[in-house]
């Protein structure tokens, strides 16, 4: 009985991983069909006081006035995994700006870059009525950077200050408009009314870039940095 | 419990969960491990989409708000986790070669001290 099991201790590990996974997901159904509907009262709340945001979309209003605290604190975390990955990429050769001849890859970038560029643009200016902002914007803007990668075309040098004081930049804005705030209302991350629309137009604005360039970095750390 | 499209993005959700934590535990490759716990990230985005779905022509944001930074994150530390695995690999292989280098060595002084036997 003991040579058995220990003969086919793989075995029997993936069926008891298995059974214990099919028996924790029929839990889960069971546990969130038999939840009653949650009360709305948040939402009430993120309705009733849009007014007082600056802008007069909910998901905004959310990311950068109600919970303020969070979007901060995930800016940080950025900048703490671009500074993870910036290691990884500092050994590689850099190469020169040099274009390679026509590949198809480079022709695609031609045409759908600026495009996409002014999408993004229109992206972060829209999010403060309707779905956009920052995150797409940058999504969009890494998605940009990724094509010229692959066109082999060399444009961000990561070990220069100006791109590393761009891919922290979300964050000092966000350090730099909180103090200002401060200043003059003496209350930690609250925005006053007037005040409210531009400041978040600020942040988002900087975190566009600094986002943008902190996912081409992880993309480069892992293309680039291990060939 | 009528099957509902909000019903039914739970389920999925419910279902890539487990495959995903499947993924994650029956495999010993680390990118496998990772695109397992990538699954589960998407889940668990799905999960939350639904529940901000409370009632018609209402939506949530709170959970929107947060799936929208999770993505990002998710993003971030899938690279810094596919780095690392390949930082593992690589020190594997510089291992294997030393390994192998040792070995080499001492079969050679093994044949040179003694031309009858051989390890």
């Amino acid at each position: 009985m003991i040579k058995f099991l220990a003969n086919n201790s793989h075995v029997i590990e993936k069926a008891l991983i298995i059974i214990l996974v099919t028996l924790f997901s029929a839990f889960f159904i069971f546990a969130i069909f038999n939840q009653a509907p949650h009360s709305n009262e948040l939402q009430v709340l993120t309705l009733t006081q849009l007014d007082k945001t600056g802008v007069t979309n909910i998901v905004t209003a959310v990311l950068l006035n109600y919970r303020a605290y969070d979007t901060f604190i995930e800016f940080a975390v950025f900048l703490v995994v671009a500074i993870a990955v910036l290691p990884y990429i500092i050994d590689t050769p850099v190469l020169t700006f040099t274009l390679q001849e026509e590949s198809q890859v480079l022709l695609i970038a031609k045409i759908f870059i600026p495009l996409t560029i002014i999408m993004a643009g229109y992206l972060l200016w829209i999010g403060s009525t309707k779905p956009g902002g920052a995150f797409q914007a940058s999504a969009l803007l890494a998605g940009c950077l990724v094509l010229l990668s692959l066109a082999n075309v060399q444009v961000i040098n990561f070990t220069q200050l100006r791109y590393r004081l761009l891919m922290s930049s979300g964050l000092i804005a966000f350090i730099a408009v909180i103090l200002l705030l401060y200043l003059q209302s003496h209350s930690f991350l609250t925005f006053p009314v007037e005040l409210a629309g531009a400041s978040i137009l600020v942040i988002e604005f900087f975190a566009t870039f600094a986002i943008a360039l902190i996912l081409f970095l992880c993309f480069e750390s892992i293309n680039k940095g291990h060939a | 419990m009528e099957l509902s499209q909000t019903n039914l993005y739970t389920l999925c959700s419910i279902l890539l969960f487990a495959i995903g934590l499947l993924g994650f535990l029956l495999n010993s490759d680390f990118i496998r491990k990772l695109l397992g716990l990538n699954v589960i990230g998407i889940a668990i985005f799905m999960l939350l989409l639904a529940a901000a779905h409370t009632y018609p022509d209402a939506i949530d944001p709170i959970p929107h708000a947060m799936v929208l930074t999770g993505i990002i994150v998710a993003a971030a530390g899938t690279a810094l986790g596919l780095n690392l695995a390949s930082k593992i690999a690589k020190f594997a292989r510089l291992v294997q070669k030393e390994e192998a280098a040792t070995q080499a060595e001492s079969a050679y002084e093994k044949s040179s001290n003694d031309t009858q036997g051989r390890g």
